[in-house]
């Protein structure tokens, strides 16, 4: 096993490492994550999309200056693409040219070895010499089998190769698994993991939030739009604004030089946070009278 | 001390039906290790990290936590007692309307300190807290909202808000109208989390847990539910239609081989010298089930009605069709309605106002029901619908008229009655569903989301 190594001296330092980086986090963001550095524990995140579930493992690795190992999860994705594979080309071309020289036992000894495996995300964030954050993006599009291809990497932080025996980590990876919760995700998988869930967030922390992203904007243009945006979320939409939108929203408001939100102005623009029609009829009863 | 009270929390977490394995218990115990304890929300969230899983266990977390760990020590609950002494008393001359102006100025300001200490002033004052009286804190909440007025306040806050608008200004109305709302909600919320303070400290949490009755939203009896809950079943509802959808369609799509096909095997074993080596299977098509969905829309039974066929047209991928028909003492079919909305809320609004479904007095009859059903659209069944049944099978008395659900059954491949009441009153009073059940092919209890899903399931 590998020897102790933290990444976080206390609570407070995650968030300050986070806001470094530009992310601001909330207490149940800090708390998860400092907790899942003490306890060696994968953190699931979960939430409606675009609340930055991709984004906070991105910025944590970027504030730590660690490497970022993406492992982009879709259905039909195997072992061969998640963890590891034998370069059967090059084995093939090695037991041709050793044949005359060398007795069975020796090529079988040589062609599994290191230099015939081609490492897969997973894989490569175990045997990482430097820090590294491994990110296995969207789990619910796997299926339910092959999460299990998962779970010794997740709670040993170890991969075993029938070949060649196990390898265990070098050093402890943080590991950030994201859900769009489109799926039931297995007991087993749930247990291994810490669980953070990132709804949308609240008016402060998205005025916040705009603030800090769209540069010239007024604090009342930002809470204004803040305070739009949140009421639209709470009307029945097919798809609600994320968080990316409102930052999209606010920014064109700033280049269209608005200093507040009025009716007119939302009419007009609210192509840019609302996306299907149905929904823009919704919030035109419900907020613009037309 | 504190690990003994958390073993007692997860205790009440398992009880109401959230799950807890032994390694998340041991998460939990082991992160109190990297806590202050005194900092509640920490401690709340390091908590919620290690033992929740699905968000929509969450709320039952929420409350559970409130109760074990809100109040301190015995020695804390004494001072807190004499602080509140202190407080009601040094505010006795402040009279109801001063009091309201106040909570009203310390929620604009945002001084949180002083609101709570204003709720607890309120709650002295109105709630009458009893000690030794078994109610639960809903009692105490709703005596302090009548004492206080709630609309008063918002009313107060809000005209504060808005006299800084122009009054041409009908968004920004609009949207301080709903902060309000929020803020409103917080008050109430300050108000709920300081009775169930006091009461903790008066019976202990075990005791407040279990009036409390915690539920988790697939938990929640669709007869009983008050507007709150309904609301929340219905939040569930979606993220649980999403993945049932999800399971269904792979369901479909990697269901398992078909029968044995001789022919083709029997070819191919020519190959091989009329061994049959490689076995040919037909590829599996589950055919698509027709839905009939015939339900019962009166008063006590509505919620249920609605909450199903919100979800079976969610999945109405699942089915060849759904048609849909309504009824109380007559039934109309409403079908075109949910065709022709996108937005299935909006169709049972229409539904409710547009279906014809009273002939009489308003009083549910099935036998009437059944027989017009059978008439009108008896004819455009088959061998491939499904009918589902929604209902209590209350029918007031009536003729049952069973007979006619017996031809019915002939026509089609299948009867499912599903009933919301608890299995233990039916056929009590003017419930007969024993003299339906005999013509259907399984009568199911269907009084929570759990249930109902589980219905589904096995259906599609």
């Amino acid at each position: 096993m590998a020897e102790e190594s933290l990444n976080f001296t206390s609570q407070s330092d995650v968030e300050e490492l986070l806001l470094k980086a530009g992310y601001l986090p909330t207490l149940e963001i800090c708390s998860v994550l400092f907790l899942a550095d003490r306890l060696k524990k994968p953190v699931l995140v979960e939430g409606p999309a675009g609340t930055g579930k991709t984004q906070l493992a991105k910025s944590i690795a970027q504030a730590l200056g660690s490497r970022l190992i993406r492992l982009q999860c879709h259905e039909g994705i195997d072992e061969a693409k998640a963890l590891y594979e034998w370069n059967y080309k090059k084995q093939l071309l090695r037991i041709q040219s050793d044949q005359l020289s060398q007795s069975w036992n020796q090529i079988e000894e040589n062609i599994f070895s290191e230099e015939f495996l081609l490492e897969r995300p997973l894989l490569e964030a175990i045997r990482a010499d430097d820090p590294v954050v491994l990110l296995i993006d969207e789990i619910d599009r796997v299926e339910v089998e092959t999460e299990a291809l998962l779970l010794e990497v997740l709670s040993d932080y170890q991969v075993s190769i029938p070949e060649m025996g196990t390898v265990t980590a070098n050093q402890m990876p943080l590991v950030f698994l994201t859900s769009n919760n489109t799926r039931e995700l297995s007991e087993a998988l749930k247990r291994r993991c810490l669980f953070l869930y990132l709804d949308y967030p609240d008016r402060d922390r998205e005025t916040a939030i705009v603030l800090s992203r769209v540069p010239g904007i007024s604090t009342a243009l930002a809470e204004s739009v803040t305070s739009f945006v949140s009421s639209i979320r709470e009307l029945d939409l097919k798809k609600l604004p994320s968080v990316s939108e409102t930052i999209d929203w606010a920014s064109a408001l700033v280049q269209f030089g608005v200093s507040e939100v009025d009716e007119s102005i939302a009419k007009s623009t609210l192509n840019v946070l609302v996306k299907y029609r149905s929904d823009m009829v919704k919030v035109s009863k419900a907020l613009l009278s037309s | 001390m504190i690990v003994d009270r958390l073993i007692d929390f997860i205790e009440a977490l398992r009880a109401s039906g959230v799950p807890i394995s032994i390694l998340e218990s041991i998460d939990a115990t082991s992160s109190l290790k990297y806590v202050d304890i005194s900092q509640k929300e920490m401690v709340k969230s390091y908590l919620a990290g290690s033992l929740i899983k699905d968000q929509s266990h969450r709320k039952v977390f929420d409350q559970l936590f409130d109760v074990y760990f809100s109040s301190g020590s015995t020695a804390e609950n004494m001072t807190s007692a004499a602080l509140e002494k202190e407080i009601s008393e040094s505010f006795a001359d402040v009279d109801d309307d001063e009091l309201r102006e106040m909570i009203a100025s310390a929620t604009q300001s945002g001084d949180v300190e002083a609101l709570k200490a204003m709720v607890s002033l309120a709650v002295s004052r109105y709630a009458g807290i009893e000690p030794g009286r078994p109610v639960g804190g809903r009692y105490y909440a709703y005596r302090t909202y009548q004492g206080l007025n709630m609309d008063k306040i918002q009313t107060s806050i809000f005209d504060g808000r808005v006299s800084q608008l122009p009054s041409d200004d009908s968004l920004g109305r609009k949207l301080i109208n709903r902060e309000v709302e929020l803020e409103l909600a917080k008050i109430s919320q300050l108000v709920e989390d300081e009775i169930r303070r006091r009461m903790v400290g008066e019976r202990g949490p075990e005791a407040v847990a279990r009036t409390l009755r915690a539920t988790l939203p697939q938990d929640i009896d669709f007869m009983y539910a008050g507007a709150d809950e309904l609301n929340e079943i219905e939040r569930s509802l979606e993220p649980l239609v999403r993945k049932l959808a999800t399971r269904l369609e792979r369901q479909r799509r990697h269901g398992g081989t078909g029968s044995l096909d001789y022919r083709a095997t029997i070819r191919k074993s020519m190959a091989y010298g009329g061994v049959p080596i490689d076995l040919v299977y037909h590829r599996a098509f589950p055919s698509k089930p027709e839905l009939v969905v015939v339900a019962d829309i009166s008063g006590s039974v509505a919620s249920f009605a609605r909450f199903t066929l919100l979800m079976l047209y969610a999945l109405s991928g699942q089915f060849s069709k759904v048609r849909s028909f309504v009824f109380i003492d007559e039934i109309d079919e409403v079908t075109e309605i949910f065709d022709k909305s996108d937005d299935i809320n909006e169709a049972m609004t229409q539904v409710n106002s547009r279906a014809k479904v009273v002939w009489m007095d308003g009083h549910s009859d099935y036998g009437r029901v059944l027989e017009s059903f059978f008439e009108r659209w008896g004819q455009a069944l088959n061998h491939n619908s499904t009918v589902l049944i929604l209902g209590d099978a209350r029918n007031n008395y009536h003729p049952s008229r069973a007979g006619i659900l017996a031809n019915l059954r002939m026509k089609v491949r299948q009867i499912h009655w599903l009933n919301p009441e608890p299995a233990s009153y039916w056929d009590s009073g003017d419930s007969i569903i024993g003299e339906y059940g005999i013509y259907c092919d399984s009568v199911n209890e269907c009084r929570n989301l759990r249930q109902l899903q589980s219905f589904v399931r096995r259906l599609a």
